[in-house]
């Protein structure tokens, strides 16, 4: 007991001193990389932390909702990072059901992004009008509802392609849901013809956007007089916030209740589960569809927000990038899904990005590295050092490594940890 | 799939002319057996005779190729292996099969939630039925780790159970089942001494408190002779001999059977 305390107490202070540095630093400065990174590492781990509830939320809330809006004032690029993040966490989330607890291997979870993405980005530009007639796109504010229809859409695709898939195991599941997420891809590419649905490879663009009318007259109720560039990546990020909240929640509860713990069951031993009254095939129909919808809706706003989809955002590679998530994160683990959205995210968006513009820096500056005995001349770095063009290579790297050192993820599920560590 | 009345004192649960083939192997062949809620009916019989086979039949993990099974006036087979388990049959493995990464409590919960209607929405907005269902789970998991002696361990990952502890645990999690028929699969298996002579207590307990029909398929003699109403003794995946424990030890057919083994 004595030795918990102090461990929490240890955590408390380098947690106070990243959230103060990064804060403060993000603030002066909005536009440097390593500040958003200081600001970003004392999010998560606030969210990693496991002591004082209130205080965490409190802390949370402060950097949430104070810092990175304010600091997105100055940059929106901050909020369209922090948005991707959280696209992707919430993804992580779905996919954690799915993989982590239920322990079935979905390769085509991209899939159910893009049937999302498509919902609304078929109803919500001129699109529908070229295969239904009529006046398309949809005023805007069926966006609002357009999440709750794809959170059903969605399941039931999670179904459809279920019901033939999970009926295999192991290797064989992996495969067919890879081989399924690549059939919905080439449907978006084809369905162009007889009847144009997707528009093809060409994607769909423009696509309305919700109106957010009410939310600046509510900013300006509570004082906020903010400008109008920065209304949209604003209400986007909140949006986010909003949904992976909830998200989280139904799968904090999910996970503590008759339906999460078949699915560890069903994950550790088939037919012993089975054995326990519990039924396969329906059981995991659920987890494919709850992964599913919670994929589904986030393929809504990434519709909304980037006002474009096209076939190209929906690959094998992406589904590949969320499951990295997951198992960086820690299979099974509802903090350790944010965790992993939020390293990979940032690692493939803003890390390798920018070591590659440094190296491009170094490369034309000329300089020459003497350490005496050796000396380099900078200009000679070869041109194909492009860390930016090595995500698959740096991903494939993370994935191995986690794999050897530490297979329970950064943030280990309870049941992992203990499972794991039991003789330490 | 309704289940049927708890003291029924004339339950049975019935195996008739069921076979089972595997490739060339004829598992089981043509076997008729019953057993009767209240009493302990052991199985038993050389290695291979298809006494866990028959286990696999009447909990609907295998299907036979031909015969049917019974429990009171319904039928099994062709029934998946939930099914069965709602309706009444709970059973151990004889390579333990737990959820190593849950709790011991977990475990037990896991098996209490057929008879146990909450739905998905229940579980998202914590309603009271939720919570009522939940509690009644709590209820019975403890009862049934209480019987077995595993009440202290509750919180213990599976895992890391000692070997005996861990066939109690398969017990008690088929217990939670709230099962009319418990069926064991070599339950003393790799149990000391101490241990076997605790389980043989628990065994006899559960027949007397629960009325629940026992079949037990186990290698120790002195445990079925001791416990057992009656002794069924397969071989070849036909019944060669069935009756008291002490017909049986005497019955020339089955002293061949083991003898012959042993040879
Ligand atoms: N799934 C299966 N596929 C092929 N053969 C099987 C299968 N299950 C059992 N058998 C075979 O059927 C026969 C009966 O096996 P079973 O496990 O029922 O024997 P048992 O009486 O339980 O033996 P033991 O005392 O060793 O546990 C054995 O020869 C076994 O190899
Ligand atoms: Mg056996």
């Amino acid at each position: 007991m004595w030795k918990k305390s102090r461990t929490l107490g240890g955590g408390m202070i380098p947690l106070l001193a990243a959230a103060i540095a990064g804060s403060f630093w993000l603030l002066l400065d909005p536009g440097s990389t390593l500040a958003f990174l200081v600001w970003l590492a004392a999010v998560l781990l606030t969210l990693a932390w496991e002591g004082r509830p209130r205080l965490r939320w409190a802390l949370g809330a402060v950097l949430l909702l104070v810092v990175l809006p304010m600091a997105g004032m100055a940059n929106s690029f901050l909020l369209e990072l922090t948005v991707q993040i959280g696209i992707y966490a919430a993804m992580a989330l779905g996919l954690n059901v799915v993989v982590g607890l239920a322990g079935l291997l979905d390769l085509g979870y991209a899939a159910f992004f893009a049937v999302g993405a498509y919902t609304w980005a078929i109803f919500g530009s001129a699109q529908a009008a070229a295969f239904l007639g009529g006046t398309f796109p949809l005023p805007g504010g069926y966006f609002y509802l357009f999440l709750f229809i794809a959170v059903i859409t969605t399941a039931l695709v999670g179904v459809l392609i279920g019901l033939p898939a999970l009926r295999l195991r192991g290797d064989y599941l992996a495969i067919v849901t890879l081989a399924m997420g690549e059939v919905v891809r080439v449907l978006a590419n084809n369905l162009d013809h007889p009847i144009n649905i997707t528009n093809g490879p060409q994607g769909i663009t423009p696509i309305a956007r919700p109106p957010i009318g009410w939310f600046s007259d509510l900013l300006g109720s509570v004082g906020l007089v903010l400008p109008a560039y920065i209304w949209y990546p604003l209400f986007f990020y909140l949006l986010v916030l909003l949904l992976i909240g909830l998200i989280t929640l139904v799968n904090v509860r999910l996970s503590d209740s008759p339906l999460g713990r078949a699915w560890v069951a069903i994950r550790e031993d088939e037919v012993a589960a089975r054995a326990m009254g519990i039924p396969l095939l329906r059981t995991k129909l659920m987890a494919f569809a709850t992964g599913a919808a919670f994929s589904g809706t986030m393929g809504v706003v990434f519709a909304a927000k980037q006002l474009f989809v096209s076939p190209e955002s929906f690959t094998l590679v992406q589904s590949i990038l969320i499951l990295t998530m997951v198992i960086l994160g820690g299979m099974g683990s509802i903090r350790g899904a944010i965790v992993g959205a939020a390293l990979v995210t940032v690692l493939n968006l803003q890390v390798l990005k920018s070591l590659s513009e440094y190296l491009n820096v170094l490369r034309q500056s000329g300089a020459v590295l003497d350490l005496g005995f050796w000396r380099y001349d900078l200009s000679a770095l070869p041109t194909q050092l492009e860390p930016a063009k090595y995500e698959r290579l740096v991903f494939g790297v993370i994935l191995v490594a986690m794999m050897i050192w530490r297979p329970e993820g950064l943030l280990p599920s309870r049941r992992a940890s203990l499972e794991l560590h039991q003789g330490e | 799939m309704s289940r049927v009345p708890y003291r029924q004192e004339t339950m049975r649960l019935e195996v008739r002319e069921v076979s089972k083939r595997f490739g060339g192997l004829q598992a089981i062949s043509r076997l008729t057996l019953a057993f009767e809620a209240g009493t302990i009916h052991a199985v038993i019989g050389p290695n291979g005779a298809g006494k866990s086979t028959l286990f696999n039949l009447l909990t609907g993990i295998y299907r036979p190729d031909s015969g049917s099974i019974w429990l009171h006036d319904q039928r099994l087979d062709g029934r998946p292996p939930h099914q069965v388990a709602a309706m009444g049959l709970g059973r151990t493995f004889q390579n333990i099969r737990l959820f190593d990464a849950m709790t011991v409590l977990e475990n037990c919960l896991v098996a209490c939630h057929h008879h146990l209607r909450s739905t998905y929405l229940d579980a998202v907005l914590r309603t009271g039925r939720f919570r009522r269902m939940e509690r009644q789970a709590m209820q019975i998991a403890d009862q049934a780790l209480v019987i077995m002696g595993l009440g202290v361990r509750r919180g213990a990952i599976a895992g890391a159970l000692s070997y005996g502890e861990r066939r109690r645990l398969e017990i008690a999690r088929a217990l939670a089942l709230q099962p009319r028929f418990l069926l064991l699969d070599e339950p003393a298996a790799g149990m000391n001494p101490q241990e076997t002579q605790q389980l043989q207590e628990t065994i006899a307990s559960l027949r007397a408190e629960l009325h629940l029909g026992i079949v037990l398929i186990e290698h120790d003699m002195h445990l079925v002779m001791g416990l057992s109403d009656k002794v069924s003794v397969l071989e070849y995946g036909t019944r060669i001999a069935e009756g008291t424990p002490e017909a049986v030890r005497n019955d020339p057919r089955v002293i061949e059977a083991y003898l012959g083994q042993e040879a």
